[in-house]
């Protein structure tokens, strides 16, 4: 089976800073991935080469063995850590949107998301709180039915509630046989709902194992080797 | 995918220009308004009469205002929103769409260049109406005159009809290069960290100065060449086919100019393409 995301030899670099080094990895798909690691230690940079939204400097990227474009950004649901959706845009028009370029947008499940949240659908997106225009774009993300989800930092800066809520959300909506690549360094939070880990530091790959092999082997759970390995 | 942007990218803009259009139309009908009551109120030198004529010359002027201001505003518009969609945080949305860096620039392209063409539209159709409907003197000696010229021109069989579109392509030409120029800067200029809009701003400032060289030695040339003045030979030689050779020689200029726009829109394309895709620098 062709991985879902690999990469080889990938190196990128601003200036003289080097954000990632010669990572080789590879992500098999069906599986729920956290890619851990503490602050600037490359995890953005990796999911925005997935999405071709940077170019590698040397190396390659591949997404179910196609280099970034066109066509592996219609099998890619791709939540940024920020906001990227018009201001004005109300949410008949983000659905709209969402339902318009991508042919797995479920707009059915989306709106019912929605509803559920209780969220104004008459208001702008300019109109609504911080956290609640995360959820919409969350909720728009989720609701396709994509091969690969790349998540960068969905729960950092929401609340713990919020945050369960966000969990279950991608727990609830994703494709079974789809691949889901979570960015954060809140491990506690997510580890319950992982499959495999990916441990990033200064651009290098220092471990990827399951979740079962770390606590068989290590006798520890992610969350403490990960304080271990990162101690500062 | 073409088409969908289209769509979207029509949908985001036009909130910006109907509105606008709109005030324009509002502020010219209001400016005549004033301008009937400064009318009724010619005749009285009163403190009514004096501010009837001091509201009107304030509309007078503020409608001249808003005109610049449409003129001018679709190209800053554009500027604003290639900037915003694509180069900030909409960016991280806008790239990450299945479709091409190529296809982003190509539907900006024919957005802006038909909110440009509609402003235009909209300006000289109100200015047009507006004057006539005050009868300004001159307006219809000056229509008159233009129709006149037309008349002169598209009686020259053949060449003159083709001077006339060529004309129009030309304009839209200049238009497209206009665009793509300022594109391929900001596409340039992205790549700078920080610095985004300073080096767009830089990057249009060296493409200017290149263009102005690269186009200044071709005329130099051709004009120390033709000799002394190299529109004298029409009219000496042969008067009576100076209007077949003026609409030539018109047809000859306007069909290289809209080359050099075409071929400069293209280059500009693809080195904006380029950076797009494989430079991309979203913070």
């Amino acid at each position: 089976m062709t991985p879902i995301l690999q990469c080889q030899d990938l190196c990128k670099r601003y200036g003289r800073f080097e954000a990632l080094h010669d990572l080789t990895l590879s992500i098999e798909p069906g599986r729920i991935v956290g890619l851990l690691g503490p602050n600037g230690s490359g995890k953005s940079t990796l999911i925005k080469l997935a999405n071709g939204l940077l170019a590698p400097t040397h190396g390659r990227i591949l997404i179910d063995g196609r280099q970034p474009g066109p066509e592996t950004r219609a099998l890619v649901s791709y939540l940024p850590e920020r906001t990227y959706l018009n201001n004005w845009m109300r949410i008949s028009d983000a659905l709209a949107y969402f339902q318009d370029f991508y042919p797995d947008f479920r707009p059915e499940r989306a709106k019912q998301m929605i509803r559920n949240l209780g969220i104004d659908e008459t208001k702008t997106l300019g109109a609504m709180s911080k956290g609640t225009r995360e959820k919409v774009q969350l909720i728009l993300v989720m609701s396709r039915a994509a091969k690969l989800y790349l998540l960068d930092e969905p729960i950092g800066g929401v609340d713990p509630a919020a945050r369960d809520y966000i969990l279950n959300t991608i727990l609830n909506n994703y494709e079974p046989s789809s691949t889901i690549v979570i960015s954060t360094h809140l491990i506690s939070d997510i580890e319950r709902i992982l499959d495999d880990v990916i441990f990033i530091q200064n651009g290098s790959l220092l471990l990827q194992s399951s979740v079962e092999q770390i606590r068989e082997n290590q006798g520890k759970s992610v969350d403490g080797l990960f304080r271990e390995v990162f101690r500062c | 995918m073409l088409k969908k942007l289209l769509k979207h990218e029509y949908k985001a803009t036009s909130r910006f220009f109907l509105p606008t259009y709109g005030c324009f139309v509002l502020l010219l009908l209001v400016q005549r308004l004033s301008l009937l009551w400064a009318s009724s109120m010619s005749k009285n030198q009163s403190f009514a009469g004096d501010l009837a004529r001091i509201v009107m010359n304030l509309f007078s002027t503020a409608s001249v205002l808003a005109l610049i201001a449409l003129l001018i505003c679709p190209m800053v518009y554009g500027i604003v929103r290639f900037y915003k969609n694509l180069l900030t945080d909409e960016g991280y949305l806008s790239f990450t769409l299945p479709v091409t860096a190529g296809q982003h620039l190509v539907s900006k392209l024919l957005v802006l260049l038909t909110w440009q063409v509609l402003t235009f539209l909209v300006a000289a159709g109100s200015g047009v109406l507006y004057f006539l409907s005050i009868h300004a003197p001159g307006v219809r000696e000056m229509f008159s005159d233009i129709g006149f010229v037309l008349r002169t021109i598209l009686e020259v069989k053949g060449w003159g009809l083709l001077a006339v579109v060529l004309l129009v392509l030309e304009v839209f030409s200049q238009l497209t290069e206009n665009i793509m120029r300022l594109y391929n800067a900001m596409s340039i200029g992205q790549c700078s960290s920080g610095h985004k809009l300073l080096g767009s701003v830089a990057v249009y400032i060296a493409q200017n100065m290149l263009l102005g060289l690269l186009l200044q030695v071709p005329v130099t040339v051709y004009l120390l060449s033709a000799g002394s003045d190299p529109f004298a030979s029409l009219v000496l030689n042969d008067p009576a086919s100076l209007p077949v050779k003026s609409c030539q020689v018109m047809c000859l200029f306007l069909a290289g100019a809209m080359a050099v726009n075409l071929v400069l829109s293209t280059v500009y394309f693809f080195i904006s393409r380029h950076f797009l895709t494989k430079k991309l620098n979203l913070a």
